[in-house]
């Protein structure tokens, strides 16, 4: 059938063509922490020091960064963080951005295209093996060299190279694989002396007295060692402040203020008008993807609160089913906060202590509201968020890859038939669970 | 008759069927949540049942190839998402199927209720006449029935929808009311032909008609 072999194409050819997934990165991150984004993208691939764009938009992250700080002195407002956020995500400024982003890099890939294609070439090849090393999952695997051989294949390089330069910054080469292994090559633990010089900036840096967010989100970009991640995450996300000295106190009082929602609201989930929340969750979680912890029942119990109180907090958009996806990650790498275990699969979370599940459950809950902050209109009613990036995605297409846009339209295949799961599931259904926390070291 | 075996059978390894399909038509399922609609489709493209299947987000799809009356009809299946949230996305793709297929569970009164709802969305997004079957899933799960067989049955007829009862887990009725549809929607087509025989611009709806 015609129209199939134009989605296996279509996949196929997704494998190498990472740019359509910076759409993506806009709705995956927490607003606060956008604009900075954009400044990370720009700086892998391209030599010279880029655009008038980017500076503007790391010094409105500056601004940003002294705006939180005082809302954080001034207790946990979460409304007033919002609005702050809010100020800052001008959807009309990030597509502004992508777009100079793009050409930026296409003028650049004109210019160093000859001398780079061969050199590029090699490094695709060294990344899908190295991939297909510290992945070990076949799907991946496949996509990425399936993507290389028929993107060489196909004649029409000039989008390509220019595709593959962008998904693959080559400086970020060696590191995004380092990461990779060093969530799952678990069976040697002792450190390369790479690795230990990695894991030793990132504790420096978060030794503070006060973590250089800028700094961190930079050196996250390429892989957080697993040791430092639960930390890492709750800087970035937003959760944890910068500050050393008020971390702990911090922690206690989000804890303190999650089970009190806890106290005040899970009692209603059988009420009339939650009854139906409730029971959605209830039947979702048991058919998540991917599995978590093999559900063991207290799992189960932890998802079920974390996501009932989440919904009924934020009744505008209440629980939609791929949110409980975004769960997942959270509470995988917080439960290695306490673990010895490299392998958390197989991991009986109910010999933990109650507090400590109390710790990760809460800590799991507040990360998550942090990232749902930042794309609850993926969420709201018609979905406007997901229609929004939906449509991104499809300009984007149509503008840097126009044979396979052209293609789609031919068969009348719509981008909402494939692109919505990636959108609403934040590609989670997409990839596996440990490249997909890998990625999220990236966009936090 | 059609077993359904022989109709398993047929549609996988035939390419003929595969590429060159006498019909071909777009089918849409929609039913609340959990009802199984994922799992009557994964019974009808691997024979088997999984316990596993995630939750449907958006859409998904997928081409049911089956050989009727020495004909080859090719089916794009789309399986929707329940949820209601997903009801404005899924209801963009009502007008284009030649068929609806309309689940509940029969161990949920509350997915029967909805089928009412679901009508009304049929209604007002598919185009006039479309064909419906409407499914009670999970018979394997006799003990917990709530929606007795002549509820079903009563319903059907009251809105002339095709009506069968089935369980994606043990495979009862799954490939038989497939077949029944396949030759009730090759009767609609039919009849639409015959209806606009005499206009010259007759659109022929079923070639090339990807979405």
């Amino acid at each position: 059938m015609a129209s199939d072999g134009g989605r296996k194409q279509f996949w196929k050819r997704s494998g190498a063509k990472v740019p359509g997934s910076i759409q993506h990165v806009y709705g995956a991150q927490h607003p606060p922490f956008d604009p900075l984004l954009h400044g990370t993208l720009i700086k892998p691939g391209s030599k010279p020091p880029t655009t008038p764009v980017k500076l503007k938009k790391v010094s409105t992250f500056q601004e940003f960064e002294s705006n939180t700080s005082d809302a954080w002195d001034l207790g946990d407002d979460d409304d007033e963080l919002l609005a702050i956020a809010a100020e800052n995500l001008n959807t009309e400024v990030v597509m502004e951005t992508a777009h100079k982003v793009i050409q930026n890099h296409s003028k650049l890939q004109e210019q160093h295209k000859f001398q780079e294609e061969h050199l590029q070439e090699e490094k695709q090849e060294e990344f899908a093996q190295l991939t297909s090393v510290a992945c070990g999952d076949n799907r991946l695997v496949k996509s990425v060299s399936e993507g290389h051989t028929s993107s060489s294949l196909d004649n029409a390089s000039e989008n390509s190279s220019m595709q593959r330069s962008q998904s693959l910054p080559q400086t970020s080469i060696p590191p995004l694989a380092s990461g990779m292994a060093d969530y799952s090559t678990s069976v040697t633990p002792a450190l390369t002396e790479r690795e230990a010089s990695r894991l030793d900036k990132f504790k420096q840096l978060l030794a503070g007295p006060n973590t250089d967010l800028d700094e961190l989100r930079k050196l996250s970009w390429s892989g957080i060692p697993k040791r430092v991640r639960p930390i890492a995450w709750k800087l970035l996300s937003g959760y944890l402040p910068a500050n050393v000295d008020r971390r702990e106190s911090t922690l206690q009082r989000k804890r303190k203020e999650y089970f009190a929602f806890v106290e005040q609201y899970y009692d209603s989930r059988n009420d009339e008008n939650h009854q139906d929340t409730y029971r959605q969750i209830h039947i979702d979680i048991p058919r998540m993807s991917p599995e978590v912890l093999r559900l063991q029942p207290k799992v189960t119990e932890i998802f079920e609160r974390i996501l009932f109180i989440w919904a009924i907090r934020h009744p505008a958009s209440g629980y939609v089913q791929g949110i409980n996806d975004l769960v997942t990650p959270f509470f995988v790498v917080f439960i290695c906060e306490y673990i010895e275990e490299e392998e958390v699969e197989n991991f009986d979370v109910s010999s933990l202590p109650e507090e400590v599940l109390q710790n990760i459950e809460a800590d799991s809950y507040w990360c998550m509201s942090k990232l749902l902050d930042g794309i609850q209109d993926n969420y709201t009613f018609a979905q406007p968020g997901i229609q929004k990036k939906v449509k991104m995605l499809e300009e984007l297409v149509s503008r840097i890859d126009e044979q396979v846009h052209r293609h789609l339209d031919q068969h009348e295949v719509k981008y909402l038939q494939f692109a919505f799961r990636w959108m609403n599931n934040l590609l989670m259904r997409e990839v596996p669970l440990r490249c997909t926390i890998r990625l999220w070291d990236t966009y936090q | 008759a059609v077993t359904a075996a022989g109709a398993a059978a047929a549609p996988q390894g035939c390419p003929k069927a595969a590429l060159d399909p006498d019909h071909l038509y777009n089918v849409l399922f929609v039913g609340d949540s959990h009802v199984g609609k994922t799992s009557f489709l994964y019974r009808l493209h691997a024979d088997t049942f999984s316990p596993h299947l995630t939750a449907t987000v958006g859409l998904d799809y997928q081409i049911k190839n089956l050989v009727v009356d020495n004909k080859r009809f090719a089916l794009r299946l789309w399986d929707s998402a329940g949820q209601e949230r997903y009801r404005s996305m899924t209801k963009q793709f009502f007008r284009k199927a030649d068929g609806v297929v309309l689940m509940y569970d029969i161990t949920s009164e509350y997915s029967f209720s909805d089928v009412r709802y679901w009508l009304s969305c049929i209604q007002e997004g598919a185009e006039d006449g479309v064909a419906v079957l409407l499914l009670g899933n999970k018979t394997d799960c006799a003990a917990q029935r709530q929606v007795p067989t002549e509820e079903g049955e009563c319903l059907a007829k009251e809105h002339q929808l095709m009506f069968y009862e089935c369980s994606a887990a043990s495979g009862h009725n799954v490939f038989e009311s497939m077949i029944s549809f396949t030759r009730l929607l090759k009767g609609r087509e039919d009849e639409l032909k015959n209806k606009t025989e005499e206009v010259p611009k007759a659109p022929q709806k079923k070639k090339g008609c990807c979405w």
